[in-house]
């Protein structure tokens, strides 16, 4: 019978650790106790986006949008509104309209700026069931491609469109595929870029984890276009769920017949294979990414010759990112003209982010191109948590800059963040608030890519690390005002000398922090102070001994027993105050979360 | 080998489905509600049942029916709300399985 609820739990790899699969066996089993299972249909999901009010339930058709279930909550969302038709209100988050009424979801500061393109089905089907794929357009825009136009036709369209390439440089998508398409040879193949490796990046997981056949598709779409019938997925073996609902997405789609010799009876040859990756950073880039695939060591090789003449075995190649492939399918189905519609003129269509770092609304959200960063972060992100104030946004993770908060009313596209210093990379945008060092957040970045170099050329394997020692040594309050020249001059001569992606990016994070935050570097060289009070040889813990009432709770709590009593009582008090031996302090911090009285301690 | 006829017969087929799990990007749809209180459940079960096999065997997929509780009685439940957009609502009482074929029967375009 037809069901008349449905209930989709969210299986992302978020809402997954927060425990979904044990909601989902628990609404199985309350279901059944009250003997309405076969009228609910139950349905793992992919990502909501609103990660950090998960696990999330929404049950259809009223569009109830719980959030933060939690196993005990699952039997009364049974009894009360599957089965009484009442909702439980304290589970539907906080957003009320005027009248006071549970705002509908879609309005919601979170979602009402939200345009979901690549994310259409993340939420709405079962990523593991062809059939619900298929229900909603799916395979119609490779079926439209094989029937009614030529592979110059499809790559017209494309270009038409003006979709750039979403894995960070935005290279036009149609040149891309046109390239291999006049290249001659009597094999070529498609592969897709899954390695995401930005650290606070997930979209291409998501993507992968939700809505698996879309880049089936477009992939097929690309072979057909291009001329290839071979199609590789390199994905990261970091990426479990991912992998095994696109494995499950392959093996459906072949036995649909989909993919194969003869592709849904249209005469098309094409079939796909995953490839694992062991998850080094360096492979996300081109040419490392096909060694890898070959089976050899994962390091990048010159460009030229492109992929597009010589790339898997040295054969050509398109190579295009998850949330690039994502757009296809919808492209083709609604026209260059629809596509060009949303978004910048230069930068058409949506972008996907990841949103990260010191924000209310942790998760990820598509929002049309030439969206500003205030609106990202203070209407859709909710603001900084516990009222702080927007120091600095990072994009494009290593590879990327800070955009300051100067800068906050920039509107979002690839030229625009390039013209700022910073890049578009996969998508990951970090907010960092009063309490986060730029230098130790450009150290950070540069200690990933110091561990992330594949040693191959001299100015990243070098470059890199000679630059984190700089920096190494201003966070210890050791540097000179030379070092901030000679640092500048390194990252200009690494940019200039990389052989790869990597390493021509890695000093972003340096060059735009010093751009942006040179007062806080001079502070730290200078004045041998750090604002922000992060870097810990820089900082000082200090008992205020006129507040303290010597209750001694800080000594218990410090691991290195550096605090005693001192012998002056304060006016009006009738213990000692406590003392902290600065040479014996481990600055862990431990006393100051223990102070009764939270203003007695404090970080100078 | 399922050819794109067969994809579209899938497609068909789950017509009904896709009308129920879009409510991020809500559709204007008529909507049914059946309401009742706590002592009503069962009959307004038995109600929305009838619904749903009816719209099953009339495919209609812009028809959505849902339940909405009430902690007090009801005057005549259980009650069927009819919400045609741009059209006003029509409230029917004391509804059973053989009258509410009836009423979403009159939903079929």
């Amino acid at each position: 019978m037809l069901e008349r609820a449905h209930i989709m739990i969210c299986g992302g790899t978020g809402c997954t650790s927060g425990n979904s699969k044990k909601v989902m066996e628990e609404f199985e089993r309350r279901l059944t106790e009250h003997g309405v299972r076969d009228e609910v249909k139950l349905i793992m999901t992919g990502c909501f986006g609103l990660c950090a009010r998960g696990p999330i339930v929404a049950v259809y058709p009223d569009g109830a949008f719980y959030q933060h279930v939690k196993v005990e909550d699952v039997e009364e969302i049974v009894s009360e509104h599957i089965v009484k038709g009442r909702r439980v209100t304290r589970l539907l988050g906080s957003e009320r309209t005027e009248s006071g009424e549970v705002m509908p979801i879609n309005q919601t500061p979170f979602y009402r700026s939200q345009k979901r393109i690549v994310l259409r089905n993340c939420g709405r089907i079962n990523p593991e069931n062809i059939d619900e794929y298929i229900a909603f357009d799916g395979y119609k825009a490779y079926e439209k491609c094989v029937k009614e136009m030529t592979p110059e036709q499809v790559i017209q369209l494309i270009t038409d469109s003006g979709l750039r390439g979403r894995g960070g440089g935005g290279f036009p998508t149609g040149k891309k595929w046109l390239s291999t398409y006049n290249a001659k040879d009597d094999q070529k193949y498609v592969v897709c870029n899954a390695d995401e490796g930005d650290p606070g990046a997930f979209m291409d997981r998501s993507v992968l984890e939700g809505d698996p056949h879309s880049v089936i598709e477009a992939m097929m779409i690309a072979g057909y276009a291009v001329g290839a019938t071979q199609g590789y997925v390199y994905v990261r073996a970091e990426y479990p769920i991912a992998v095994q609902r696109l494995q499950i997405a392959i093996d459906q789609a072949r036995e649909y017949g989909i993919l194969g010799e003869n592709s849904m009876g249209l005469g098309h040859k094409f079939d796909m294979e995953i490839r694992l990756g062991a998850g080094a950073f360096v492979c996300g880039e081109a040419t490392a990414l096909i060694h890898s695939i070959e089976g050899h060591r994962g390091e990048p090789t010159q460009k030229p010759p492109h992929l597009a003449e010589h790339g898997l075995w040295g054969k050509p190649t398109v190579l295009n990112n998850v949330e690039t492939y994502a757009n296809i399918p919808q492209i083709i189905l609604n026209g260059p003209q629809w596509f060009k519609a949303m978004g910048t003129e230069k930068s058409p269509g949506t972008k996907v982010f990841a949103l990260g770092g010191k924000i209310v609304n942790t998760g990820l959200v598509e929002i049309p191109m030439g969206t500003t960063l205030r609106t990202i972060i203070e209407e859709i992100g909710g603001g900084i948590p516990h009222g702080k104030k927007f120091k600095a946004a990072q994009t494009g993770g290593p590879s990327g800059g800070c955009i300051p908060a100067s800068l906050i009313d920039t509107p979002i596209d690839y030229d625009n963040l390039i013209a700022i210093g910073s890049m578009m990379g996969s998508g990951g945008l970090i907010v960092m608030d009063e309490d986060n060092c730029m230098v130790d957040i450009a150290k950070f970045f540069l200690e990933f890519t110091v561990d992330e170099s594949c040693g191959k050329c001299t100015p990243c394997r070098i470059g890199n690390k000679r630059l984190y020692e700089m920096l190494d040594k201003i966070t210890q309050g050791k540097g000179t005002m030379e070092d901030l020249d000679k640092m500048e001059e390194l990252c200009k001569y690494i940019k200039a000398n990389s052989l790869c992606g990597l390493g021509q990016t890695a000093p972003n994070p340096v060059l735009s922090t010093l751009r942006y935050f040179r007062d806080e570097y001079i502070a730290h060289v200078r004045d041998k102070k750090c604002p922000a009070g992060v870097c810990k040889a820089l900082l000082n813990y200090v008992i205020d001994k006129d507040k303290c009432i010597g209750c001694g709770l800080c000594a218990r709590k410090c691991p290195a027993g550096a605090i005693t009593k001192s012998d002056y009582i304060a006016e009006g008090h009738k213990l000692p105050s406590m003392q902290i031996d600065v040479t014996k302090c481990l600055k862990c911090g431990a006393c100051m979360d223990s102070c009764t009285r939270q203003c007695a301690i404090s970080k100078k | 080998m399922k050819s794109s006829t067969e994809l579209d017969a899938i497609r068909d087929k789950l017509r009904v489905f896709i009308g129920y799990s879009c409510a991020i990007d809500e559709k204007i749809d008529t909507k049914v509600l059946v309401r009742m209180s706590d002592d009503c459940v069962k009959a307004a079960d038995e109600v929305i049942r009838a619904c749903m096999s009816e719209i099953e065997k009339l495919d209609l997929e812009h028809v959505k029916v849902t339940k909405l509780g009430s902690v007090t009685k009801i005057d005549g439940e259980p009650v069927v709300e009819v919400t045609v957009p741009g059209k006003e609502k029509v409230v029917y009482k004391n509804v059973n399985a053989n009258s509410a074929r009836e009423i979403i029967a009159k939903l079929n375009k």
